[in-house]
């Protein structure tokens, strides 16, 4: 079998399950028709109406989509990469630093326990009704799974190796940046595959009241005014994001992790 | 001899795979099933007794009309055993009554007439309460900062307006008010807070405006109201501000209950409105909704009429029209049973 051959066997063993669900989908609500569940065929017809246009000034995508996709990715991007680079730092120093560790893990186990949707009448309090009360929320829900993983990560490097790098008398900079980084980032990138799904729902969450912009408040108007071929297109373009987002990440991991001879999590 | 060269992991994994979705077809379609038969909350029809009716409830103070009925016995006078629900609001109330769990949905008329415009089949049994007509008995406000340089409705244009639910009966009215006293509504934005938080986010700056309920506006607070929207919105007339509605097919079947539900509820809004029942009613309502009695005292009350206003509907309906809500308001007659008992 040829190499194209192998993906295309590749990509059918990895969808078959999601294309039987999308017809069970049509199927059931075609046979038992409701208007809280339209059929997926209805849905897609909508989706294009709704998200996508013949402008290819645009790179055919609707007004709708660049102003309410474009400001919930603005927010989820500025909440998250906060997080990544408040996360990877703090991490880094939790997990180098027994005394640090000791004082500060059940600070993080803890917020790591809150529900931050809770947080929101705070959020709007503090922040009001501003993008900064969904970029808070979005950074306060991911960034401790990062911090967790980056200090396990960096705890959990080699003695041996860090040994064997004092012996040769490398920088403190040297170290972390060739030795400890390197061995610690197969969990820093595991905290932050995890940490891109929380942010992507906390994107939607912090939109579903307290803004008068964004995915989550298109959900909200389609439920309220009971549009649910308008919600459930939503939740399709929702996932498309989910799923590119994804696809760029096991992309940036598998540079990043390229001298590490491992499956990543997509390939399992 | 042509063998199987997938490894045994992949086989068992496709097979629990294709077991997960027959066992949620399976369950789905038992699911529909029930639904298909109007759920199983209520008796059915001539096995003798009380028929039950399952209604949801906001617990709101104004909903006295049902705790007096359930108090003084009045359901079980008119033949129907009613059953209250917890809900979180009108339109989870309607998505609730469509699962088939409950027969009655405590709800508004503008999310029912926008339903049954997106082809959900509903029916509006009995009014709970309706609107005041004058700025005297203001039950509802445009809360603004006392010292605001908006002083009316033309002041908001470009500003943000907090209502309790995007969509809902306030943002709605709220709209309709904006527009009576001349002021573009499309230049004005809504958000969504709860009830509780909508004053002090005005208070503090968070927003220019609210919908909110007339004893919110409290001047401590540093608040003043730029009037009732209700009021303004009905015209000198009083519109209907919530209700009780089922399903079509319900609305049928479950006949003798809903004429039932209704006539007990028209009683005891007639022993609410006496004058000799008002400290009872008072401390009924007290206990239902969790609040102080004398505060209850002190804020104006909405009108108790369950005499269902064909008149204020089509007023509303219109509204929703000349907002561009939905271009083709259904006909009340088409959404109150002809058994319903009404006025206007």
């Amino acid at each position: 079998m040829g190499g194209v051959g192998r993906a295309a066997a590749r990509v059918a063993g990895a969808g078959w399950l999601v294309a039987l669900l999308l017809a069970a989908w049509e199927v059931y609500a075609r046979i038992w028709p409701s208007v809280f569940f339209p059929p997926l065929s209805e849905v897609l017809g909508n989706f294009s109406r709704m998200w996508l246009s013949a402008d290819a000034s645009s790179l055919f995508t609707s007004d709708l989509l660049r102003e309410q996709a474009g400001t919930s990715l603005g927010r989820f991007a500025m909440g998250w990469l906060l997080a990544v680079v408040v996360g990877v730092t703090l991490g880094m120093l939790l997990g180098r630093s027994p005394v640090a560790s000791r004082m500060y893990n059940p600070t993080v186990r803890f917020f790591t326990a809150v529900p931050n949707t809770m947080l929101l009448p705070i959020a709007v309090q503090i922040f009001g009704i501003t993008s900064r009360m969904n970029v808070f929320l979005i950074f306060l829900g991911t960034v401790w799974v990062i911090i967790i993983n980056t200090a396990d990560g960096v705890a959990g490097v080699d003695e041996m190796w860090l040994r064997s790098a004092r012996s040769l008398r490398l920088s403190r900079w040297t170290l972390y940046r060739s030795v400890v980084i390197p061995a610690a980032m197969p969990r820093i990138m595991t905290g932050l595959r995890v940490s891109l799904g929380i942010g992507l729902i906390l994107m939607i969450i912090s939109e579903l009241y307290a803004t008068t912009v964004g995915l989550g408040f298109q959900i909200v108007v389609a439920e309220k005014s009971f549009l649910y071929v308008d919600m459930w297109s939503a939740f399709v373009l929702v996932g498309l994001i989910g799923i590119v987002l994804n696809s760029i990440f096991t992309l940036v991991e598998r540079r990043v992790l390229r001298w590490q001879r491992r499956s990543s999590l997509s390939d399992l | 001899m042509k063998t199987d060269s997938t490894p045994r992991r992949v086989r068992r994994g496709r097979t629990l795979g294709g077991l997960v979705l027959a066992g949620a077809l399976l369950v789905a379609g038992c699911g529909t099933s029930a639904d298909d038969a109007g759920g199983d909350s209520a008796q059915p029809a001539g096995s003798g007794g009380p028929q039950t009716l399952k209604v949801t409830t906001l617990g709101l103070c104004n909903e006295i009309s049902v705790y007096w009925a359930q108090a003084k016995g009045l359901f079980a006078k008119h033949g129907v055993n009613v059953q209250t629900v917890k809900s979180t609001g009108g339109a989870a109330g309607l998505s609730a009554l469509q699962s088939g769990d409950i027969d009655l949905a405590f709800t508004n008329p503008f999310s029912t007439m926008i339903a049954i415009s997106r082809g959900i089949p509903l029916q509006w049994i009995a009014t709970a309460y309706g609107t005041p007509t004058d700025e005297s008995a203001a039950t509802n406000a445009i809360a603004v900062a006392k010292d605001s340089p908006i002083k009316s409705a033309k002041d908001l244009e470009g500003k943000t307006i907090g209502v309790n639910e995007i969509g809902g009966i306030n943002q709605i009215i709220t709209t309709a008010w904006l527009k009576e006293k001349g002021a573009n509504p499309a230049g004005v934005k809504f958000v969504a807070l709860p009830f509780n938080e909508l004053a002090s986010a005005v208070a503090t700056g968070k927003i220019a405006a609210s919908q909110t309920p007339a004893q919110t506006v409290d001047p401590k607070l540093g608040l003043k109201t730029l009037g009732d929207p209700y009021v303004v919105a009905g015209k000198g007339k009083s519109l209907v501000f919530a209700g009780y509605v089922t399903t079509t097919e319900k609305s049928k079947t479950l006949q003798k209950a809903m004429q039932g539900y209704q006539a007990a509820l028209i009683e005891a809004d007639t022993q609410i409105n006496d004058p000799a029942n008002k400290e009872e009613h008072f401390t009924l309502a007290a206990q239902n909704c969790k609040q102080d009695v004398n505060v209850l005292k002190a804020i104006k009350e909405n009108p108790y009429l369950a005499e269902v206003d064909a008149g204020a509907l089509t007023q509303m309906a219109q509204i929703l029209k000349d907002q561009g809500v939905i271009a083709d308001p259904p006909a009340v007659d088409s959404f109150v049973p002809a058994y319903v008992v009404k006025t206007g």
